[in-house]
């Protein structure tokens, strides 16, 4: 009984219990069924669980917590988020129990302001979440590509090959982007001929170089997967590899191959 | 209740009934289908006379007493209350008067005139004749598209490529082979990260950015082992942040195995005595906080390019640090325009990345690294070449139905 609860004991079993649910996992390959999914949602659920212990443990009652309760008047600004995630969840409650209830008079009235004072720290995180995203993407992505490309791509002074790589990026830089907003049908019928005949060649390289592009990346993907398939198959070699079952499929191993 | 189909509409009416509910077919023939076919046509012939006798609702008189289709819907009407009296017909007596469908006709009739028509009864059976009786009587479908005839597909059972791909991948794990000629792609900005990293002077405070998760850990950490063996070996100080809940734990598994497997090389160098690793709640809102930290080295450990990403949007334009990206293979090729604007100062990624960094790091390795590194060589080798294989056996297939469907 010791062995079982001391760490030994407890390391052997998280082998075991991993062992057993990467089989589970794994065999949803042969189609969804009940272990399959058992094993998902349990994995899920820990992660999810795992998820809030962390939080908890590591902000809510260590810094925020701590801090608050050292010097509660110290900081006054720190009341404002707890403030906030009180209004939120209170609001949130609300809603979640008043579903399909009819309110009326004075109760309606509370729950509309109820409300409208919960979705003050929600359109804080909404907006503050795009105001952030959005300098960020100018400041850190458009900006320096932009002109990272606007100063190495095409350089009139290069040499041949350079040059002519240059323009080749250019152009199929441009032909994908067309590709994505023009519609052969419905912009090009108006065009003359020789406009549409253009326009249409440079589509189809448009199109072809997307898919090369697409074609790299889940090539990358799939090397990528590759190495996370064999990074476990080598961990459970290893991990079982003292166990009695990794004997006995030795002994098997031996018998079936006559060695 | 038990029910009774109509032989002439199919309509469930209740056992017992005289007459149907929708067409008002008489359903009293004692024989059973044959029977009932026999009288259901001929009332819909409605040629004989004797058929008013039998269907009273012919008679322009009929009020429908003997028509009572609802009267079981309410079961409580009881003796002392008068069962309501069912509402006479809106039309009546025109019943029967149509001339029925002929859905029986064979090709051979086609010559024939319709004034001889050969009854249905004796070209279909009782059974067949039912189901003819109930697709008529359906509702008629209105603006269903007309699908086209599709043309048989190859049906793929898709656990034969599993097993392909199980067969490849356990071939060089079970038999170990030797690896097959050749080496890894050396890919643009594994040296400049071995470079900026063995730029650093001893004590560089370096920002680690832990972007993965146990579900990634099993590529994640080929990668970030000689990454971080490498900054430890450079005395830095780490001051490792995560985004996600279960990172730090990660962290600290990694590098306490690393701790358990110090190569020689690193035994006499003194490490962070702790390595603290805080988890920063809040997602990308949260990583401008980071800016204000001087570092000299930013690492991005991370699974998903986005990660990367993130720090070189929120993080890197604040305090200027240039950055290392240490990725899964799949993130690689989004995150090239970065590193040939120079935002990224080294991206090394995937297997061939984690390879090549060893290589660069010259260190004595541990008795278990080289033959690990070598078996997982020999998995990428044969996994991807059983890839190739699959492809092409899937494009061969495709090519012969082709010529097959084409002439």
């Amino acid at each position: 009984m010791d062995s079982l609860i001391g760490p030994e004991g407890a390391s052997t079993a998280g082998v075991w219990i991993g062992f057993v649910f990467t089989l589970l996992i794994f065999s949803a390959l042969l189609g969804d069924h009940l272990l399959a999914r058992l094993a998902q949602y349990v994995l899920v659920g820990a992660v999810l669980g795992y998820a809030v212990v962390v939080t908890w443990q590591s902000i809510l009652t260590s810094r925020l917590a701590m801090a608050l309760r050292a010097d509660p008047q110290g900081q006054p600004w720190s009341w404002v988020p707890v403030l906030l995630a009180i209004v939120m969840a209170v609001a949130g409650l609300e809603r979640i129990f008043a579903q399909g209830r009819a309110s009326s008079g004075q109760s309606g009235v509370w729950r509309r302001g109820l409300r409208a004072l919960g979705a003050v720290p929600a359109l804080g995180l909404v907006s503050i979440g795009a105001a952030v995203a959005l300098v960020g993407a100018v400041q850190g992505t458009l900006a320096p590509q932009f002109f990272s490309v606007a100063r190495n791509s095409l350089n009139w002074d290069a040499e041949g090959t350079v040059f002519l790589t240059g323009v080749l990026t250019l152009a199929i830089t441009v032909a994908s982007l067309l590709f994505f907003v023009v519609d052969g049908e419905r912009h090009l019928a108006q065009q003359p001929a020789w406009a549409q005949r253009l326009m249409r060649a440079w589509l189809w390289v448009g199109q072809r170089a997307l898919w090369v592009a697409a074609g790299a990346l889940f090539a990358r993907l799939l090397a990528s997967r590759l190495s996370l398939l064999a990074a476990q198959l080598t961990h459970w070699s290893s991990a079982l590899s003292s166990t009695p079952l990794s004997e006995m499929l030795e002994r098997w191993w031996r018998i079936a191959t006559g060695a | 209740m038990a029910t009774l189909l109509c032989p002439h509409c199919g309509a469930p009416n209740r056992v017992g009934a005289n007459f149907c509910n929708r067409c008002g077919a008489n359903l009293r023939t004692p024989d059973g289908d044959v029977g009932r076919v026999a009288d259901a046509s001929a009332t819909a012939g409605a040629q004989s006379p004797s058929a008013a006798g039998e269907q009273p609702w012919l008679d322009p008189g009929f009020l429908g007493e003997d028509d009572a289709p609802f009267e079981e819907e309410d079961p409580d009407v009881g003796g002392e209350m008068t069962p309501p009296r069912p509402a006479s017909r809106l039309v009546s007596g025109v019943q029967g008067l149509l001339e029925p469908l002929r859905i029986a006709a064979l090709p051979e009739e086609h010559g024939t005139s319709f004034s001889s028509p050969i009854p249905a009864e004796s070209l279909l059976n009782a059974t067949q004749m039912r189901q003819v009786r109930q697709w008529m009587a359906e509702e008629t479908l209105v603006g269903v598209e007309v699908q086209p005839a599709v043309t048989q597909a190859p049906r793929l059972w898709l656990p034969w490529i599993f097993l392909l791909m199980g067969m490849g991948v356990l071939f060089p794990l079970l038999l170990r082979p030797s690896p097959l000629p050749g080496e890894p792609i050396r890919w643009e900005g594994v040296e400049s990260g071995f470079q900026a990293i063995e730029a650093l002077p001893s004590g560089a405070l370096v920002q680690v950015l832990w972007a993965y998760d146990p579900a990634t850990a099993g590529e994640m950490e080929m990668l970030a082992a000689p990454v971080l063996r490498h900054l430890q070996r450079r005395q830095t100080v780490l001051d490792i942040i995560s985004l996600l809940p279960n990172g730090p734990a990660t962290a600290r598994r990694l590098f306490a195995s690393l701790a358990e497997a110090r190569s020689s090389d690193l035994s006499g160098i003194p490490v962070q005595p702790t390595i603290d690793v805080r988890f920063l709640p809040g997602g990308v809102v949260a990583l401008p906080s980071l800016g204000s930290v001087r570092s000299r080295l930013a690492v991005v450990l991370a699974a998903q390019p986005e990660d990367v990403q993130h720090w070189l949007e929120q993080v890197a334009p604040l305090n200027r640090a240039p950055v290392v990206a240490v990725t899964a293979a799949g993130a690689d090729p989004p995150l090239r325009p970065y590193l040939q604007s120079g935002q990224l100062v080294g991206l090394v990624s995937g297997f061939d990345g984690a390879y090549h960094y060893v290589r660069l790091l010259d260190e004595t390795p541990s008795a278990f690294e080289p033959s690990r590194m070598r078996l997982q060589f020999a998995v990428q080798q044969y996994g991807a070449l059983t890839i190739v294989l699959i492809v092409a056996l899937g494009n061969l297939a495709l090519l012969l139905r082709g010529g097959r469907e084409h002439g």
